[in-house]
């Protein structure tokens, strides 16, 4: 039986998806005004992230609404519940993706530096992770989102590589200093954009098969959280 | 099921296209500044401010005023059922009246088709109004009101008739003889109450063969069949288990679409779930009256918190 609750439901998770679409472009746009020295586009970033805000606190009423009104079980419950986490989620990226374009204003007003082309590659692993994560959401498909959080061990490390090879970079030229902590920030924000999209890929998880993988809760023989 | 359609797709990757989408996200902005009817200042007492927005947070422009009580209060004896009681009910939506046993909820919808006229000793003061018209003038007809305003009981209650006698029952009372158009409205009938697939081959079984929640179905089929503009529900679902009870609510939310539904329920679940407005009634009295959302989620008056929280009733 077809329910009008599916309906509100499927609402709501096209409002997910949108945001996670804000959220990408976001990222998107401030990694390249990191890349360009493009300081309109770092403006825009300024200015979209206001609706990103605005879409999680629409996010946040529609779920409290359908939590008191609907009473939703099983798997709805979880649908619902990490929904409340992933716009969280989306948010907090945003608010990275203004820091980097910070990062990029910042940098626009001081010499060009050759970037490394690592933190363009850190920044593609970044929003293809948070990429993937949205399409195992709609697809709700644990197996995927399991695979996406086993990837941010390789974002992790590209991170504390680029970290080092900064800091030789400030040993031997000590002129640039400023513009490679920008740097240093911009790789930290981007390596938290891969985290993010791996607690969303951990509700997706949660979502599809009713388990608690973060802290690797999974991994321990209790039986599953949630039914 | 809900997860399975295509998303947003890859043009959300373009920049330009999430600004596009943009006026749409900031539709549900619309529910942040919800619409309030501003009360009447100065005595009568004000009427409770309405806020209009559904369980999704979009707000809608609320139907006209279909039926109203004004200063509504009914007597059985010298025991007062009703006090001054001032509700609006709104068009093609399903307002739903909760409270605890003995609070007036069902004398207040059976004063809707005045069936408390069958009541001895039964005596009301203010007024109804129909389209504006007092329910209570002599002049009404009483039975052409309830053919306006049905109403489906508790228990369902078919005639020991036929499955499909039972639905033209009404129509028939009414002078309607045409096969053909009996048939018509029958099959359209039990369409909207989702019955039709089920008994459209066994029309001319009795209807008490039926299960409890198709008998209920067929009552609300038999309601419909002479095109009321408003339902009355006392407790529809209450005699039924669960999977027929989720029927009717889902059916309630379609019929909705045509239909002014007044449902009295003890299952403040279920007015969570199905009705656009809430009625909040304690002692005979209207407490608090809101849109659904509203009620459930951030009430007014401490005494509907303290009902909807279970802390008493």
């Amino acid at each position: 039986m077809e329910r009008h609750f599916d309906t509100e439901l499927a609402a709501l998770r096209e409002q997910i998806l949108l945001m996670g679409a804000h959220t990408e472009n976001i990222v998107r746009k401030s990694l390249s005004a990191i890349v360009n020295r493009d300081p309109n586009l770092a403006q825009e970033v300024f200015r979209d992230d206001s609706t990103i805000d605005q879409l999680e606190v629409d996010i946040e009423e529609r779920c409290v609404n359908l939590l008191a009104l609907r009473q939703p079980m099983a798997m709805d419950l979880r649908f619902l519940t990490a929904s409340l986490k992933i716009s969280n989620d989306l948010e907090r990226i945003g608010d990275h993706g203004v820091n980097i374009a910070g990062n990029a204003m910042r940098l626009v007003s001081q010499p060009r530096l050759r970037l490394p082309v690592e933190i363009e590659r850190l920044g593609e692993m970044a929003i293809a992770m948070l990429s993937e994560a949205l399409d195992a959401f709609t697809h709700r498909d644990g197996t995927g989102a399991r695979a996406l959080v086993r990837r941010d061990d390789e974002v992790d490390a590209l991170n504390r590589r680029i970290f080092t090879d900064l800091m030789t970079s400030m040993r031997d030229d000590p002129e640039s200093i400023t513009r490679l902590v920008e740097w240093i920030m911009v790789a930290r924000n981007l390596e938290r954009v891969a985290d993010l999209a791996t607690n969303i890929a951990e509700e997706v998880v949660f979502i599809a098969e009713a388990r608690i993988i973060k802290h690797h809760a999974d991994d321990s023989p209790r039986p599953a959280a949630a039914g | 099921m809900a997860f399975e359609e295509p998303m947003v797709a890859e043009e959300t990757l373009d920049p330009r296209s999430a600004r596009q989408r943009t006026p749409a996200a900031s539709q549900p902005d619309a529910a942040l500044t919800p619409r309030i009817e501003m009360a009447a200042p100065i005595p009568p007492p004000p009427l409770p401010e309405v806020s209009t927005e559904t369980a999704v947070g979009v707000t809608e422009q609320p139907g006209r005023k279909i039926l109203r009580t004004r200063q509504f209060s009914l007597f059985y004896g010298d025991n007062q059922a009703l006090t001054r009681v001032e509700i609006d009910v709104f068009e093609r939506a399903v307002t739903a009246i909760i409270g605890p046993s003995g609070c007036g909820k069902s004398t207040l919808l059976r004063s809707f088709n005045r069936m408390n006229d069958l009541i001895h000793g039964v005596r009301t003061e203010g007024e109804i109004l129909f389209h504006e018209q007092d329910l209570r003038a002599l002049s009404t007809d009483v039975v052409a009101l309830r053919r306006r305003i049905g109403m489906v009981f508790q228990r369902p209650n078919p005639f020991p008739k036929s499955i499909f006698e039972n639905v033209v029952f009404g129509l028939r009372m009414l002078g309607v003889t045409d096969r053909a158009e009996l048939e018509a409205r029958a099959e359209q009938s039990l369409k909207q109450s989702g019955l039709w697939r089920e008994v459209r081959d066994t029309l001319k079984r009795s209807a008490l063969d039926l299960s409890g929640g198709q008998q209920q179905r067929l009552c609300i089929a038999r309601c419909l069949a002479v095109e009321p503009e408003v339902i009355l529900m006392d407790e529809p679902t209450s005699a039924l288990d669960p999977a027929a009870s989720s029927r009717i609510e889902e059916l309630l939310m379609d019929l909705k679409k045509r239909y002014t539904i007044v449902v009295v329920t003890h299952n403040m679940q279920q007015a969570a779930r199905i009705s656009d407005f809430t009625a909040f009634m304690l002692n005979g009295e209207l407490i608090e009256y809101d849109a659904t959302r509203k009620i459930f989620t951030n009430p007014r008056v401490r005494a509907t918190e303290d009902y909807i929280t279970g802390r008493f009733g």
